[in-house]
C-alpha cells in the first residue's frame, strides 16, 4: 500500500510539473516579480486585458503585464504615463 | 344545417396547417434559448459588479479585460489574497483611485 501510495504522489507530482511547463504563462500567484523587463510602444487596439499586480512580499515592484490580441504577454511600465491612460481607456469601453 | 355549414367553413385548409407546423420549431427554439447560455471564453465574465466595500490592502492583482466580440462591456476583476475573484463596478470613482494608486505605488 504504501509503495503504491508515494508512486500516485510522484506520479502526481510529474503531472503537475509538467502541465506547469506547457502553460508557458506566468502563474498568478508565482511568489517572486514575473517583469524582468518592461517594454514601451504598445498600442491599446493590440491589448485584450491588462493585469496589474500591486507590490507585495511577493515581488516589491507594482508590474502590469498586458495580453495583446495575439495571445502573446508583455510587461508595461507602471509608472509610464500611458499605461494609466490605457487603463482608463479601456474602463471606459471605447471601442477597438 | 346553418351551423355545420359556418363549421365547414372555418375548417383550415391544408396549407395553412402545414405552415403552422413550419413555424412552430422557430417558436420553441426561441423561448427555448436563454441568458445563462455560455460559450466559454466568448461571453462576459461578470454578471454583476459591486461598487463598495473591498479595499486595497485585499487586493492581490487587478484585471481589467477590454470590451470586445466576447464582451460589449469592459470589465475589472480584483483577486483577493483569499483566492476569491470579484467583479467591480468600473464606473465607481472608487476602483479608479484604486487602480490609480496601485499603479503610483
Amino acid at each position: 500500500m504504501i509503495p503504491a501510495t508515494r508512486s500516485l504522489l510522484c506520479a502526481a507530482l510529474l503531472l503537475l510539473a509538467t502541465s506547469r511547463l506547457a502553460t508557458g504563462a506566468p502563474i498568478a500567484n508565482e511568489l517572486r516579480c514575473q517583469c524582468l523587463q518592461t517594454m514601451a510602444g504598445i498600442h491599446l487596439k493590440n491589448i485584450q486585458s491588462l493585469k496589474v499586480l500591486p507590490s507585495g512580499p511577493h515581488c516589491t515592484q507594482t508590474e502590469v503585464i498586458a495580453t495583446l490580441k495575439n495571445g502573446r504577454e508583455a510587461c508595461l511600465d507602471p509608472e509610464a504615463p500611458l499605461v494609466q491612460k490605457i487603463v482608463q481607456k479601456m474602463l471606459k469601453g471605447v471601442p477597438k | 344545417m346553418s351551423v355545420a355549414a359556418v363549421f365547414r367553413g372555418l375548417r383550415p385548409s391544408p396549407e395553412l396547417l402545414l405552415l403552422g407546423l413550419l413555424f412552430l420549431p422557430a417558436v420553441v427554439a426561441v423561448t427555448s434559448a436563454g441568458p445563462e447560455e455560455s460559450d466559454g471564453d466568448l461571453s462576459c465574465v461578470c454578471v454583476k459588479t459591486i461598487s463598495s466595500g473591498i479595499h486595497l490592502k485585499h487586493i492581490t492583482s487587478l484585471e481589467v479585460i477590454k470590451a470586445g466580440r466576447h464582451c460589449a462591456v469592459p470589465q475589472l476583476i480584483a483577486t483577493l489574497k483569499n483566492g476569491r475573484k470579484i467583479c467591480l463596478d468600473r464606473q465607481a470613482p472608487l476602483y479608479k483611485k484604486v487602480i490609480k494608486k496601485i499603479l503610483e505605488s
